[in-house]
């Protein structure tokens, strides 16, 4: 039954399939796959996989498992692929949430339907990252910065463009771009990104004041628009604008929690030089796509991750290795820094850290005087409905606001 | 340009319009109930207000966006703010009772929004569930308040979480005498008071507050929740306006001009043209039996009775009869020692068990009479919720619980038999069996959307008699709509019929939404076998097994005795089991006068409400705890040895610290001596297995620790007041502890965050669960400045035995004034402690089995972390009524399963408890005398992935299990017919040798399902 794999057991001619956890990023990490040689789609999300997901599991499990599973069970099933081909790309973490879970109830779920040669690359820091190799773990880096930098323009123009879907479809362009370019042989993503923001300056926009919301919580759930019911355009539709955290925060976050390691434990003490190495690198990479496109994002800086941990250390210590930590960080920095007028905090339902961070919100909303409402995914119902009034008072200060300004 | 301002709400139950003159006053409004065509209501409302007057307008509810009009509409929470904060200025909350949602806002000093919280998935605090109940009263809804004030006494009880089981509290009440008025004051308090719990989830409002919706208008709801609320409660005048007026004074002020068109009122309402309709129901797998026999009549009781076999005049048919006594219905079978059935009897329970059965008998009587036959019964048994009071009553040779009946029948329709499907009238069992034996069984009796009431229900709103229902829905192409719930249902099923849906569409509708219910909560990721049986009276409805046979893609196959299943069952074991001359008392015991009294035994601390059942020449007394006879005047102790493990475990547990002393030599002559201080321990978590640990330490460093209290209901209550997140119950009891020692008199209060284990070979971590890690966090949050000054929070990582000491020594080393080399001795003692706890508990469990072995019998191991497992405030104390059933029980670090035995298949088991659990898993299913009763929680995040790997583990060993899951409320109904059931099945399983319990395969690629919440988007 187990066929959790690395990647040597993906061959030439399989297809590594990679979960839609957000548009941009998901496209990236497969053309990263194929600039590696191997086959490599974006899993679709419907109604139906949803539900066939949920058909196989128990109900309890968070809700990237079941949605991830049943887009692979439905792929296999309704493509009539062969499984011995078929690669589900799924990175784990060894705890203590539940996502490292997901690899081996996707790998049960294969061997119950007789597909035992499905692999599951279940590929993360412990196991070096399944045999990626030093130039795919550079090129995915790049990949998730180049996302990162990329959603950032998205969220911070679209809320004013003049043509409806106007940005959406530059984005889309670019997206492809982007891709086609991690696919060569020494690919400029510099060029692409300021490629892709002179697009975006280019379409007409005007500036209207709107409330800023803060999107913060699991990564998965936080990113991606099938499972959050679409929350960040359901807040844009209702007048705002939205600053999200970005996914390359994790990376660095795993990278800190390595160095924490290794100051702590005397095993680990030859750790600390590659783990200063390791983020200095990173860092480089951020700093360089940053400064590409600086004018479009120069008030969206990304904070250093040791920030966001200060910013969350007062409530959770940093030996708990969960979203938590980077979740009321974040939170805390919207709130300082970008002087944010509500933040979101989407999780599955049930999720452990996300649980925990409500409810360290549901104590400090009152001493920020900012509403922080926590939303909770389980694939039923509406949970973006409770933003409504919320985003209707906010929106109406915000004209307010600016109406007295202009009158003075 | 016109001078009024209009505000229309559509909800889910009805419309209102408002309609404000220039200055804001109103001028008109209206009210109405649209069931289903709202827009019809309306143009009946705006008629006398020409277009022309209405300079502005706004919509707001639910059903605002279906209208096709082309104002603004306004979320619901901002008309009510928009409506509060002008005519009830001094509100700082605002709780709303709508016809199908509602919902509680806060605001700040300025009428400015805080806080907002919905419900709308569940009907059971909502307009539409009341006049649903109303009605079944025979009262028109808009009187139910005015009629409920009228009763002077106290409110009598009614469940108010479900309109089903508010149904039977009803209907129970109107029997024991209870007036019309009453049982409607009953229904409205219970409403408004838990709704107010629901929405409130145990915090605590302030300042005035503003009750609106159309509840609102009902008095006595209104009164229910003065009372829950303790704050000042305001209804306004015209509360169901609310929404309306809001609406209005918004288009007011904000609103631009636009002329108002109510045209698109009069627009056809057609179904979407692309409407998803379902394939027709037929049944083209299944087998379905024709309903022949030999003689059919329902007697002027209402008794049903079928004689199955032709029956000559004077012939004696040698029976056995099993009697199934259940909440709804009451059943009967007669069958002969070839396992042919000869008669059955079938009969509502109506809330009296012993006459029901009485009626039977009588039904069996005149069946004799009616053919001249003699029935000569040789044995008797019962099941059913009433299994023991009637077994005990009219002399019953064997009593077991309904799932092994049921179970026993269906083996005999069908050896390979390998699921049973089962939607009663009020509850829904799924049970899964191999080789005869039942290995998993799944009850439902919280939520009734998935039962035969929520057909029974909506046969009665469409005015079809349910035994037409079938035949009306059969071959016919349903509409796709929600599972949700069978008040949310009846909605659906208003607007249905208005879209122009033919009756049987929507009646075929009903099924397929009743079987997805079943599907989705009650069966949910469990797999469905090859060999189907429909069981339970819901069986007689053709059309929904064939909605089932649609949904599943496999013969669902049902028998002739589907409805009487438990009681043919009884009937087959009995033959089995009983030998010698039956007790009963004969078909006579139907002319037996019975008094039921109700009394209370003083004996013992239980104070156990009894039912004395006198009869003229017997008492029985019903409900002893104990055991003992009625006429016996002293409580029974029950023995206790099947649970002399666990409660060696407790003393072991307790004990292991040893009394506070000072380190025994100071390191220097110089050296400090630390400040001796008390210590809380919260009686929580991690507690319940590291407790000798900390003990021990705390006592080497001349520290006194204070445990908690043990945890009880209102611990877990208590805790659930400090959070409004959903915790699983360890950590609201985990709350609720650390609540409670900061309220006494101790100097610190120590709650470590507890990371994680030394990690064994073959896995890749050993953390504990995110919570037992965040357990100070969530501490406080929940009491911020309660506990700021006394909360020792160090992070403790045993994988780490330098930094662990370390970590103490700098967390401790102020409040204390220890040294590091203190703590590390300090540390060394708990270890050695912990050590010698580990090592007595595993003596204690190898004696405990080695008695087994002698003893022939069989055991059981507690599978669960010992905080929930071991706790005795959580685990309702089953492990004792587990061990007092006959078999010893041990606790899950009592067995000696290594913990490596799951690594090669589960190796990113990275939760040091998961592994514990996995591994005792592997080592019962291995072991031929033990079986595993797996303790889990609620919204237990870890278990929702281990108990699946548990699952599997079983299934590879071919072995039966029971899992029982706890949300930390009382009630242990439906756990002890459940545990009944599976010791059954373990001693059916070593009995029978061991077949192959091997995981059914999953139910083949599922027909899409609908996922949306149902019609009003």
């Amino acid at each position: 039954m187990v066929c959790i794999a690395d990647m040597s057991l993906v061959r030439r001619g399989d297809v590594i399939f990679v979960p839609p956890m957000e548009p941009i990023v998901a496209r990236l990490t497969a053309s990263v796959f194929r600039a590696l040689g191997y086959g490599a789609e974006v899993l679709a999300q419907t109604p139906e996989t949803l539900a066939a997901g949920l058909a196989c599991t128990s109900g309890g499990e968070c809700l990237p498992c079941p949605a991830t599973i049943g887009s692979m069970l439905t792929t296999i099933e309704a493509r009539g692929l062969d499984p011995a081909r078929v690669v589900f790309f799924m990175p784990s973490t060894c705890g203590p949430c539940r996502f490292g879970q997901y690899a081996t109830l996707a790998d049960m779920a294969f061997a119950r339907r007789g597909w035992d040669g499905v692999r599951v690359l279940a590929i993360n820091s412990e196991n070096s990252y399944g045999g990626l190799g030093s130039r795919g773990r550079k090129l995915l880096w790049h990949a998730i910065v180049v996302s990162d930098i990329m959603r950032k323009i998205v969220l911070k123009h679209r809320p004013y463009e003049d043509e409806p879907g106007a940005i959406d479809r530059a984005t889309e362009e670019w997206t492809e771009r982007a891709a086609a370019e991690i696919e060569t042989p020494a690919p400029d993503l510099a060029a692409v990104l300021r490629g892709y923001a002179a697009a975006v300056a280019a379409t007409p926009c005007t500036p209207r004041p709107k409330p800023k919301i803060g999107l913060v919580g699991e990564i998965y759930v936080r990113n991606d628009p099938f499972t959050n019911n679409g929350v960040i355009r359901v807040i844009e539709d209702l007048g705002g604008e939205v600053l999200a955290s970005s996914i390359g925060e994790w990376v660095l976050f795993c990278n800190a929690v390595e160095g924490f390691r290794t100051w702590t434990s005397s095993t680990f003490r030859r750790g600390r030089l590659t783990q200063l190495l390791e983020r200095a690198w990173f860092l480089s990479v951020e700093r360089k796509y940053a400064r590409a496109v600086r004018r479009f994002i120069e008030d969206r800086e990304e904070p250093d991750v040791m920030d966001v941990i200060a910013a969350g250390e007062p409530y959770v210590p940093r030996e708990f290795h969960t979203e938590t930590i980077l979740t009321v960080g974040r939170a805390m920095l919207f709130v300082a820094r970008d002087k944010v007028d509500a933040i979101v905090n989407a999780s599955p339902m049930f999720c452990m850290p996300g649980t925990i961070s409500a409810s360290i919100f549901a104590r400090i909303e009152k001493e920020h005087g900012i509403p922080i409402i926590s939303t909770f995914y389980d694939g039923s119902g509406d949970p973006n409905k409770t933003l409504a009034p919320y985003l209707h008072y906010l929106v109406e200060r915000a004209q307010a606001g600016a109406a007295a300004h202009s009158a003075r | 340009m016109g001078s009024y301002y209009l505000g229309i709400d559509v909800g889910a139950v009805a419309a209102a319009a408002v309609l404000l003159d220039e200055e804001g006053r109103v001028a008109a409004g209206a009210y109405e109930k649209h069931a289903g065509e709202p827009e019809k209501v309306l143009r009946r409302m705006l008629a006398p207000y020409p277009r022309s007057e209405i300079a502005a307008y706004a919509l707001t509810g639910a059903g605002a966006r279906r209208l096709g009009l082309a104002g603004r509409v306004l979320d619901a929470t901002v008309a009510q703010i928009e409506a509060v904060r002008r005519i009830v200025p001094e509100a700082r909350n605002i709780l709303y009772i709508g016809g199908g949602s509602f919902s509680l806002t806060t605001l700040d000093g300025q009428g400015r929004l805080l806080k907002n919280t919905t419900n709308s998935a569940c009907a059971s605090g909502t307009g539409a569930f009341l006049d649903q109940q109303a009605l079944r009263l025979g009262i028109a809804p808009e009187d139910l308040g005015r009629i409920a004030a009228t009763y002077a006494g106290l409110a009598p009880s009614v469940a108010t979480r479900c309109a089903v089981f508010a149904k039977t509290d009803m209907i129970h009440l109107q029997q024991e005498g209870f007036p019309v008025e009453a049982v409607a004051k009953g229904l409205c308090h219970g409403l408004g008071a838990s709704t107010v719990d629901g929405l409130l989830g145990g915090t605590t409002l302030a300042g005035t507050t503003a009750l609106v919706g159309g509840v609102a208008l009902n008095e006595c709801v209104a009164a229910a929740v003065r009372e829950r609320l303790g704050v000042e409660v305001v209804v306004p005048e015209n509360p169901e306006r609310a929404g309306a007026l809001g609406a209005a004074f918004w288009a007011r002020e904000h609103a631009a001009p636009i002329a108002f068109d109510p045209a698109p009122l009069d627009a056809p309402k057609l179904r979407a043209a692309d409407a998803h309709t379902r394939p027709p129901l037929a049944l083209t797998l299944s087998r379905y039996p024709d309903a022949a026999c030999e003689d059919y009549f329902v007697d002027d009781r209402g008794t049903e009775v079928a004689l199955l076999v032709p029956a000559a005049q004077g012939q004696r048919f040698r029976v056995a009869m099993g009697i199934d006594i259940g909440s709804t219905s009451t059943k009967a079978a007669l069958v002969e020692a070839s396992g042919r059935t000869v008669a059955w009897c079938y009969r509502k329970t109506a809330g009296v068990p012993l006459r029901a059965t009485q009626h039977v008998l009588q039904a069996l009587r005149e069946l004799e009479e009616r053919h001249g036959i003699e029935l000569d019964i040789a044995a008797v048994g019962t099941t059913g919720s009433g299994r023991k009071m009637v077994g005990r009553v009219i002399g019953a040779d064997l009593v077991l619980n309904e799932i092994t009946a049921h179970a026993r029948a269906a083996a005999a329709i069908d050896p390979a038999v390998d699921t049973i499907i089962e939607l009663g009238g009020q509850d829904a069992k799924f049970t899964q069996m191999a080789g005869g034996v039942v290995y998993n069984s799944v009850m439902n009796y919280v939520c009734a959307a998935g039962t035969g009431s929520f057909i029974e229900e909506q046969a009665q709103k469409l005015k079809v008699p349910i035994e037409a229902f079938a035949d009306l829905a059969m071959g016919v192409s349903a509409p796709v709509t929600s599972d949700r719930c069978t008040v949310y249902m009846e909605r659906d099923l208003d607007l249905l019929l208005a879209e122009g849906w033919s009756k049987a569409q929507v009646a075929a509708a009903v099924l397929h939404s009743v079987r997805d219910n079943y599907l989705n909560k009650v069966v949910g990721g469990l797999g469905i076998g090859d060999h189907v049986l429909f069981q339970g009276a819901t069986a007689r409805n053709r059309a929904l097994v064939a909605a089932f046979e649609q949904r599943l893609g496999r013969p669902i196959n049902v028998s002739p005795l589907c409805h009487v299943t438990g009681a043919l069952g009884m009937a087959l074991f009995a033959h089995e089991r009983v030998r010698g001359p039956t007790a009963f008392r004969g078909l006579a015991f139907a002319d037996v006068k019975i008094v039921v009294e109700n009394e209370q035994c003083t004996l013992c601390r239980n104070r156990c409400k009894l039912s004395v059942i006198r009869m003229p020449d017997d008492v029985v007394a019903w409900g002893l705890k104990c055991g003992r006879e009625y006429d016996d005047v002293r409580p029974k102790p029950k023995d206790l040895q099947g649970y002399a493990a666990i409660a060696h475990r407790d003393r072991l547990l307790q004990d292991g610290g040893g009394a506070p002393h000072p380190p025994s030599r100071a390191p220097w002559p110089w050296a400090r001596r630390p400040r001796t201080a008390r210590i809380g321990i919260p009686r929580a978590l991690t507690m319940h297995s590291f407790l000798p640990f900390w003990r021990r330490c705390f006592a080497a460093l001349g520290c006194e620790t204070v445990l908690s209290a043990p945890t009880t209901g209102d611990t877990v209550a208590r805790g659930e007041s400090l959070v409004t997140a959903e915790f699983c119950a360890p950590v609201l009891a985990a709350l609720g502890h650390a609540d409670e020692l900061f309220a006494r008199d101790v100097d610190y209060v120590f709650v470590p965050h507890q990371i994680r284990e030394a990690c064994p070979e073959g896995f890749t971590n050993a953390y504990f669960c995110c919570y037992v890690q965040a357990y100070p966090s969530l501490v406080r949050s929940a009491l911020q400045e309660r506990a700021r000054d006394r909360l020792l929070a160090p992070v403790v990582d045993f994988s780490d035995t330098s930094n662990l000491a370390g970590g103490l020594h700098e967390a401790l080393r102020g409040p204390l004034g220890v040294t590091r080399r203190q703590v590390l001795a300090a540390v060394e003692a708990g270890r050695a402690a912990q050590d010698r706890f580990r090592r007595e508990n595993l003596e204690a469990g190898r004696a405990a089995i080695a008695k087994l072995a002698a003893g022939g019998g069989f055991g059981i191991v507690l599978i669960g972390r010992p905080y929930n497992a071991l706790d005795r405030g959580l685990n309702l104390d089953l492990p004792r009524r587990i061990a007092e059933m006959g078999p010893p029980v041990l606790a899950i670090d009592q067995v000696e399963a290594s913990l490596g035995r799951a690594a090669p298949l589960f190796p990113n088991m990275y939760w040091s408890y998961g592994q514990r659990i996995l591994s005792a898993a592997h080592y019962t299913a291995a072991h031929p005398s033990l079986f595993p009763v797996y303790f889990t929680s609620f919204s237990c995040g870890p278990d929702s992935y281990v108990l699946s790997y548990f699952k599997e583990i079983m299934a590879r060993a071919g072995k039966p299990y029971l899992v029982l899951q706890f949300d930390g409320h009382g009630a242990d109904a439906g756990y002890l017919t459940r545990i009944e059931a599976a010791l059954e099945s373990f001693q059916a399983w070593r009995g029978g040798g061991a077949p192959s319990v091997r995981a059914p395969r999953r139910a083949a690629h599922v027909l899409a399902c609908e996922v949306s919440d149902g019609l009003h988007r």
